[in-house]
């Protein structure tokens, strides 16, 4: 007679033989002894396996389920899309990074179009003459004299008005920063123009100064021979912008003063950092020269500036006037930010900001670069963005809503702003806070607006999740100021000092009782605490591989102030739920090392949230409480086997 | 657990058709259906292979990270709970790989540590079936993955060999051979174990 295999009896116990196989294996275990009793021992261990396989987390773990989840996915329209746009916005830096090339792009879009803009010369000379008077009434007369664009160009006449002689000198030398700025203040109604337009140019080379100097030349080379129109594209003061910013780059050590520049120059020529003349068209690669800047500081003010064009976009179409007489000039700030050492900032950068500068006032703090008083009935109202803990959010989006004009802070959280006198309602919105809207008082009196962003909110699983979550790792590098960990909260035993042996009682030496716990200094706002004892040395502290867990407790409610000695299941506080320790059981299981003297940590952590999981270990309790510690303490426990 | 609760949870495949239908248009909800349907399934699969709860949390939560990103591959019509079985199962193959290539966190210490502090030093409260329950999860535990694998599959889900060959991508023929040897390698691993203990 031939036994049955192991295999039909495996099949035949998964009643997975059919046919002829299953009735002769019926057969044959109807008549054999040893099968049935082979049978009976592989379904035995079946059943044996079966517990060691399975365990029930509870309800509440699977009601739970899908909304913590639901914070691992990527948002719904991206399903389809894999790799596809969506993808972008998966991570912050890869959001910034594009963000970052968005506006560059829509930047120098705005830039290509301002550029085709026509103004006929003399409608441009009769605004700033109109401008002049609005700055400074009683120097019109001289203001009218500046801009004539096609004396510059040609570089035969000496400049007349203190703008053109900073342009001029820095075709040749670039001038000293004070110098430019007292130009810039002096020259209140070329200033601006000139440095208005440097502005836009020295935007629209951001990436590569080699070909703005190329564009010059096409659009100069017609100029000369008097085309008006084209000399109106690219006004004479184009050079301003290049030139600040070479005069970063370059970083000359000593420049001549004003008026001794080299007349006569048709090319512009570009200097190295050694004051040695580079040849135009020759790709020069600012950033590569030690000497000046960093790298990262340039991208900085870049970014400053690129975030800022949509605003151009919007006052040019408000009021033309005010961009082209009045602008500020940005192309000086940027010379500035990236010329001076980040220690050394343009203290407009750090004072607080006043509203309404009227024209013709001493120039404040922000000074030279910025406080360019606006146009008639107009008013600048400036504010800071703060952070809870009153840091400063750079370059967060502040807008006008009801005028659509838009800034970004700069690298002190400060802004400015420019809109007719009244109040005027801004939203402010910054990756990682909560938008938030206010009024803004421009004119009367000066007073910086402080506006303080609340972080997004980590998701808690409480909270219903809004319909298109952000993934997880945008939620999370998000400052969260509220959940900073504090160490005011402190936990002890009356039975052992911190490091100091636990007494056998506690142990399985002894009863194997927990021992008697207090805590003090529950931080506000806390909703629950989580008590964790572990003990890092297992199994031999020689030579440590695990941790091993003693005792898992959460949803302790944070009116408890302590644990009595003994505690159990009956005993703990109301609410409290039991997780398992690493015998896979509720409740407390003391010290009891194979070798050596071992450390216990007794690990409180208050809560700002209910964990409202059952069934957990130790790992499933640390995770879920993850974003949510206000405060954590511990005291350390020795024991070693007698 | 009963038999019955034990199994998956289903609504049928044309009910899950149209769920899967409306998840890959973009119906956040039909996905949450979904994952409330085989959650359970999924965490029993997840736990048989990781034997450790927050593993099984893990694992389980990985599963349909990935099938939610696979979704648009999905064929609309094919049961649902072969291919959420599949990836778990492939998941957990990829973590016992991860563990194996890092000896300093081996399940053997793990094991004896268990034998130290949990066996050894236990009080009379622990009871004979515990022990017994535990041997055996240590001879599992050293088992070939994929021996593990099926041994889950049937044991703990009770899946049919068709249903098993669909989630572990086998041969249906190769199910029954492999069940066999799973079973066998366990009882010479358990055999082992019994001999070793005084």
């Amino acid at each position: 007679m031939r036994h049955l295999t192991s295999e039909e009896l495996s099949a035949h116990l998964d009643r997975a033989l059919t046919g002829r196989r299953a009735e002769e294996a019926e057969r044959h275990l109807a008549a054999c002894e040893a099968c049935r009793e082979a049978l009976a021992n592989l379904a035995a261990q079946d059943a044996a396996l079966r517990p060691a396989l399975t365990h029930d987390p509870g309800e509440a773990y699977f009601e739970g389920f899908a909304d913590r989840l639901a914070r691992r996915l990527p948002t719904p329209h991206r399903m389809k899309a894999g790799w596809g746009f969506g993808r972008l916005f998966d991570s912050p830096r890869t959001l910034a990074w594009v963000s970052a090339a968005a506006v560059i792009v829509v930047g120098a879009g705005v830039v290509l179009m301002a550029r085709r803009e026509v103004v006929p010369p003399n409608l441009r000379d009769r605004e700033l003459a109109e401008r002049a008077q609005q700055v400074a009434p009683g120097s019109a007369k001289e203001a009218e004299a500046p801009a004539r664009p096609e004396s510059r160009l040609r570089g035969a006449t000496p400049a007349p008005a203190p703008a053109t002689e900073a342009l001029e000198q820095d075709f040749a030398a670039p001038p000293r920063d004070d110098d430019a700025a007292r130009t810039r203040r002096e020259g209140a109604a070329s200033g601006p123009t000139a440095n208005d337009v440097g502005r836009l140019q020295s935007r629209a080379d951001q990436p590569s100064a080699s070909t703005r100097a190329e564009e010059k030349d096409k659009f100069a080379a017609p100029s000369v021979g008097g085309k008006r129109e084209r000399a109106a594209i690219v006004p004479p003061s184009a050079p301003a912008g290049a030139a600040n910013e070479r005069k970063a780059f370059a970083a000359a050590p000593a420049a001549p003063a004003p008026g001794t520049a080299a007349p006569g120059r048709a090319v512009e020529v570009r200097r190295n950092a050694a004051g040695e003349e580079v040849p135009l068209g020759t790709p020069v690669t600012p950033p590569a020269h030690p000497s000046v800047t960093t790298t990262d500081e340039l991208s900085k003010a870049r970014k400053k500036l690129a975030a800022e064009p949509l605003r151009d976009a919007l006052e040019r179409e408000t009021s033309s006037a005010t961009l082209r007489g009045g602008r500020k000039p940005a192309s000086a700030a940027l010379g500035e930010t990236q010329s001076a050492p980040p220690a050394a900032k343009p203290q407009a950068l750090e004072a607080p900001l006043a509203s309404s500068a009227p024209a013709g006032a001493a120039p404040g703090a922000r000074g030279q670069a910025d406080l360019e008083p606006p146009a008639t009935g107009e008013a600048r109202a400036c504010g800071v963005v703060l952070d809870a803990m009153e840091r400063p959010i750079v370059r967060a989006q502040v807008m006008l809503t009801d005028l659509g004009r838009v800034t970004a802070t700069d690298q002190g959280g400060h802004f400015c702003l420019e809109a007719p006198v009244g109040e005027h309602p801004v939203s402010v919105m910054a990756l990682g806070f909560a938008p938030r809207r206010q009024t803004l008082r421009f004119g009367g009196e000066p007073a910086a607006a402080r506006m303080v962003l609340d972080p997004v909110p980590v998701l808690d699983q409480k909270r219903p999740l809004p319909q298109r979550v952000p993934p997880r790792q945008i939620v999370r590098p998000t400052p969260t100021p509220a959940k900073e960990v504090s160490m005011s909260l402190r936990i002890s035993s009356s039975a052992f000092k911190p490091n100091g042996a636990i007494p056998a009682r506690h142990t399985c030496d002894g009863e194997d009782v927990s021992p008697p716990l207090a805590w003090t200094g529950i931080p506000a706002g806390t909703r629950s605490l989580v008590l964790i004892v572990d003990d890092p040395d297992a199994p031999d502290p020689a030579a440590p591989k695990m941790t091993w867990v003693h005792w898992v407790l959460y949803d302790l409610p944070p009116s408890a102030t302590g644990l009595a000695e003994h505690a159990t299941t009956k005993t703990l506080p109301a609410g409290t739920r039991e997780g398992l320790n690493d015998w896979k059981q509720p409740g407390w299981r003391g010290p009891c090392p194979p070798i050596g003297r071992h450390r216990y940590f007794f690990k409180l952590y208050a809560l700002d949230t209910t964990l409202a999981i059952t069934g957990a270990d130790k790992g499933m309790v640390t995770r879920a409480m993850q974003g949510h510690i206000l405060a954590h303490a511990e005291q350390v426990g020795t024991y070693a086997k007698k | 657990m009963d038999a019955a609760g034990r199994r998956t949870q289903s609504g049928g495949t044309e009910d899950d058709a149209g769920l899967v239908r409306a998840a890959q248009g973009g119906d956040p909800r039909a996905f949450t259906e979904i994952v409330r349907r085989y959650q359970r399934a999924v965490y029993r699969v997840a736990y048989a292979l990781t034997r450790n709860a927050s593993d099984a949390d893990d694992l389980a939560q990985e599963t349909f990270v990935r099938a939610y990103q696979a979704l648009g591959r999905f064929r609309v019509g094919e049961p649902l709970y072969p291919w959420l079985g599949r990836i778990a199962t492939n998941l957990a193959f990829s973590l016992f790989r991860r563990r194996k290539r890092r000896p300093e966190t081996p399940l053997e210490p793990l094991v004896e540590a268990g034998q130290q502090w949990g066996v050894e030093d236990d009080p009379a409260d622990r009871v004979a079936a515990d022990e017994r329950t535990q041997m055996i999860e240590e001879a599992f535990a050293l088992l070939k993955p994929e021996h593990q694998a099926i041994l889950a599959l049937r044991v703990v889900e009770e899946q049919s060999y068709e249903a098993i060959a669909a989630t572990l991508g086998i041969p249906a023929g190769t199910v029954m051979s492999r069940l066999s040897r799973a079973r066998a390698e366990l009882k010479a691993r358990l055999g082992a174990r019994l001999k070793e203990r005084p």
